[in-house]
């Protein structure tokens, strides 16, 4: 079955080259699967290249492929993969899209499949702004995931040179969390009972006043699935650096 | 490149074949040095643990689909669906902070794999 999709010279290169590498002779079955490659030589290395000649190579070289799946899979009876059956125009393919609502990349932005993979090599566990902050040794990205990265400056994320942080950014990013914890208390103990147990008509009032209601739907129900006073405490304290701070600030109106 | 002579010289030859069910199948012939990682198979269903990593390190000599004399080291990692975010972690203190990253991403499609 043929697409007509158009690819760059570049990455045609690349996934010939991932079939070479990955699989010697045989070519690849599709399970629905996205592949990953990383070939590394330090060698004296004489072999077929992807466009058919034979090339040789002295010294140190490094590969990386991905195999992406595109068009869905089934599996038959027999356990073998086939590819789903096209009706009309539409064909059952691997797509990111980013919704009516957008994101980042836009509203109803579309792009391949998309996955975002790192090979962590350190992760110091600073805390940034009440987040944690991670640097990876190597990572790799596809489709919507690799927009974004290119957008704002995913190769910052690789830093295994990265320098300690100094005292003053460590006693700020300290107070950012203590702060956080502070907050994550007193709204935890507002907002519950003498039992222990979440008031669901006080919460309720408070996510519905500004500025607490201007946080998302999903957070606002994950607030709600939340029933005791430690739950809500917990959730507080490691969520995203904001979401405490706009209850807090909400309490006055209540 | 003497350690890699005397790598091919004071060794075997050993021809691996690889039979994996994600278009992964081949076969090599190794002399020399080779450390071959094959991943775990899990009866979880998650996702997480369908993501299969391999790896292949020689040292000497490999015939494949050409030669090649040295160090060489093929690694490859397989994703199902349903994972977007893949965090490998090589040092168990920092599989905490893996968590609470993937925590705090609230993705439901995030996959942490331990990784020695």
């Amino acid at each position: 079955m043929s697409h007509p999709i158009k690819l760059n010279p570049a990455i045609r290169t690349l996934l010939v080259a991932t079939t070479a590498l990955l699989s010697a002779c045989a070519t690849p079955d599709h399970s629905n699967t996205m592949i990953f490659g990383t070939s590394t030589r330090v060698a004296l290395d004489v072999s077929q290249e992807p466009t058919g000649s034979l090339g040789a190579t002295l010294g140190y070289k490094r590969q990386e492929a991905v195999w992406m799946p595109l068009l869905a899979n089934t599996k038959t009876a027999e356990g073998k993969w086939n590819p789903t059956a096209c009706t009309g125009d539409k064909c059952p393919m691997f797509v990111g899209t980013t919704g009516e609502q957008g994101g980042a990349a836009g509203a109803n932005a579309s792009d391949t499949y998309s996955v975002l993979a790192t090979f962590s090599g350190d992760m110091g566990g600073s805390a940034q702004n009440a987040g944690v902050q991670a640097k990876v040794a190597q990572y790799f990205a596809t489709g919507l995931a690799a927009r974004l990265l290119a957008q704002y400056g995913g190769a910052a994320a690789v830093g295994a040179s990265a320098s300690a942080p100094d005292s003053a950014t460590i006693r700020a990013a300290n107070s950012v969390v203590a702060t956080q914890h502070r907050q994550a208390d007193v709204v935890s103990i507002k907002l519950s009972k003498t039992d222990g147990l979440v008031d669901p008509a006080l919460r309720d009032s408070l996510l519905a006043k500004t500025p607490a209601s201007e946080l998302s739907d999903g957070e606002k129900t994950l607030i709600k699935s939340l029933k005791t006073r430690d739950e809500l405490q917990d959730h507080l304290k490691n969520a995203p650096p904001g979401i405490a701070a706009r209850l807090f600030s909400t309490l006055d109106k209540l | 490149m003497t350690l890699v002579m005397v790598a091919t010289l004071c060794s075997a030859c050993t021809t691996l074949y690889v039979d994996a069910p994600d278009a992964l199948n081949g076969s090599r012939t190794y002399v020399g040095i080779v450390k071959v990682r094959a991943a775990e198979e899990s009866s979880q269903a998650s996702a997480a643990s369908r993501v299969r990593r391999h790896s292949y390190s020689t040292l000497g000599l490999r015939v494949d689909s050409g030669l090649s004399l040295g160090y060489l080291n093929d690694e490859v990692v397989s994703i199902p669906l349903n994972c977007h975010v893949v965090l490998f972690v090589r040092a168990p203190e920092e599989w905490g902070h893996a968590e609470t990253l993937l925590r705090q991403l609230r993705r439901e499609d995030s996959c942490l794999i331990r990784s020695n």
